[in-house]
């Protein structure tokens, strides 16, 4: 049919390019042969683009799979489970870590992220019944009178001339409501104890704790089973370029699982098995830096325990003498004039970075005495890893100190991701090895899998290239996973070629 | 022409596609061409 087509189209540039163009006339006879010709090739053209449309509607047809997104919801009711994770203390439930260190971040950069983080710390203590008034600020008057513009729903304009006109007479309002608000957390942690305590009880009188961490279980693995061969979500991974054709050339699919596998040796589930152990290796590799501090707080445990209770008193100390310096500057002066502002600037400076030192030092010796009471030198490294996911501000700081040059936005990311998947509950390796067992790790992992008759070197899981090794194993499950939904290579190929094609031809 | 499409394979219907999609292109250029003519 091309060769045809080709014919008929040189056969028609030959009478076309004969035909004179001398006369006025020749040249109407010349143009009415070419609109002749044009309006067949319309019509031409439009039976093809038929033809193409027909087969890509095959495509245009699959659906997403419902009860994929059923399951998802009901896998994210499960997350209440997080409310009484053992690792969390209410302060962590409230997501006051997670909050205040937003606040401590944004405060010199952008108010009106500041505002949006106030009002959600205001909300959590509403949570947990705990309804905050501009009384609670009680550390100095210009943080009371902008708590009292934000408690009183006023729009962000009204909040940014309120900030600026405050701001002049004391720079550090956001930093005092900071430390303000983590003393209202101290002096009211017992009640907010109790709440989770009574919700978790309540929860207790028609359940049981394992029956979300079941359920969670048997939804991820369902959700699993249901992705992995979903003709719809293989196609959109071609669609919206998370795989490229080209990544699954069979030679290539062969080359990579004759690197891997002996004969007989490449099953489907020997390949998740297989991902499943390197994706938990590649974790302990990842965290290598927490794991390691972690076992250095467990060998200093008698020098470090015991150091929390020294910084409250610091911090109550320091509280006390932060309102006394706030109500002395209000009093008015019985003689004389009233006590010089850049002496009393000073003096409450000086007081606010010591407090914020001590809060500093509170967490951290929180946190140590959280890892002493719920780890052992014996405590596996999921355990580890649980203890340590569930702690923002360790992970957040550790993570700084390894490369202070990371956004934030990378490392909330990955603290999530972690969180996630020390969740999950299907572990190999992590579950059974001890923190200080990670040393022979590799030697252990090599020799499972080659009595198994897989060609997995020691060289392939060296730093550099676990990245490599794991993508070509995903790769070969992406490859079955798209022949087990049934989609067809060629066929997704003809499909972007000619939606390629005809959305060209559509602008 | 309808009935033969569908025998053809996705290559050669791509190719098909592209042909004609040349052709009315050159013919667009010759319409051109005379009417330049026809302004001289």
């Amino acid at each position: 049919m091309i060769d045809e087509l080709n014919s008929k189209y040189t056969e028609f540039k030959n009478v076309i390019d004969i035909l004179p163009v001398n006369t006025k006339y020749n040249r109407k006879r010349k143009l009415d042969c070419i609109l002749d010709e044009e309006k067949n090739d319309n019509e031409r053209l439009s039976i093809v683009r038929q033809e193409i449309e027909n087969r890509l509607s095959k495509f245009n047809n699959l659906k997403a799979n419902d009860k994929i997104e059923e399951l998802e919801k009901q896998l994210e009711k499960c997350n209440i489970i997080n409310e009484w994770n053992n690792y969390n203390t209410a302060y962590e439930k409230m997501h006051l870590d997670y909050y205040l260190y937003q606040l401590h971040r944004y405060y010199k950069e952008d108010l009106e992220s500041v505002n949006a983080c106030i009002k959600k710390i205001l909300d959590s203590f509403k949570k947990v019944e705990i309804v905050l008034t501009k009384e609670d600020f009680d550390f100095n008057n210009y943080a009371r009178d902008y708590m009292e513009k934000i408690l009183s729903n006023a729009s962000n304009e009204e909040l940014k001339l309120c900030f600026e006109e405050l701001y002049w007479k004391n720079s550090d309002i956001i930093r005092t409501i900071e430390i303000n608000f983590k003393s209202i957390y101290l002096r009211n942690e017992k009640k907010i104890n109790k709440y989770y305590e009574t919700r978790h009880l309540e929860f207790l009188k028609n359940h049981k704790d394992s029956e979300i961490s079941d359920m969670r279980v048997k939804l991820s693995d369902e959700i699993k089973a249901l992705k992995g061969n979903d003709i719809y979500l293989e196609f959109q991974k071609f669609v919206s370029g998370e795989y490229s054709v080209s990544d699954f050339k069979e030679a290539e699919i062969l080359k990579k699982r004759d690197t891997y596998f002996e004969e007989n040796s490449y099953t489907y589930n020997n390949l998740l098995d297989l991902n499943k152990v390197l994706n938990e290796y590649n974790i302990l590799i990842k965290y290598k830096y927490l794991l390691s501090d972690m076992k250095d707080k467990l060998d200093k445990k008698i020098e470090l325990k015991n150091s929390k209770n020294n910084a409250l008193k610091e911090i109550n100390k320091e509280e006390t003498s932060l309102k006394k310096l706030n109500a002395k500057r209000n009093r008015k002066p019985l003689f004389g004039k009233k006590k010089n502002d850049d002496k009393w600037l000073f003096e409450y400076k000086k007081i606010l970075t010591d407090i914020t030192k001590n809060y500093d030092e509170f967490d951290k010796a929180c946190f140590n005495d959280l890892v002493f009471e719920k780890l052992t030198q014996d405590s596996t490294i999921i355990e580890v890893l649980r203890l340590i996911s569930s702690n923002y501000l360790y992970f957040v700081s550790k993570t700084c100190e390894l490369d202070e040059n990371q956004s934030i936005n990378i490392i909330n990311d990955n603290f999530n991701e972690l969180k996630n998947y020390v969740n999950n509950n299907d572990f190999t390796l992590l579950n059974n090895v001890a923190l200080l067992d990670e040393k022979q790790m590799k030697q252990l992992i090599v020799d499972k899998y080659n009595l198994g008759r897989i060609k997995l070197t020691i060289d392939n899981l060296l730093d550099d290239n676990i990245d490599r090794t794991i993508s070509d194993i995903n790769n070969l499950i992406d490859y079955e996973n798209i022949i087990n939904s049934g989609l067809n290579i060629d066929d997704v190929a003809m499909y972007l070629d000619f939606k390629k094609l005809l959305d060209k031809d559509n602008k | 022409m309808e009935e033969k499409l569908k025998e053809i394979n996705n290559q050669d219907l791509l190719q098909i596609y592209r042909l004609i999609l040349e052709h009315l292109e050159f013919l667009d250029n010759e319409k051109k061409k005379i009417e330049e003519e026809d302004n001289k």
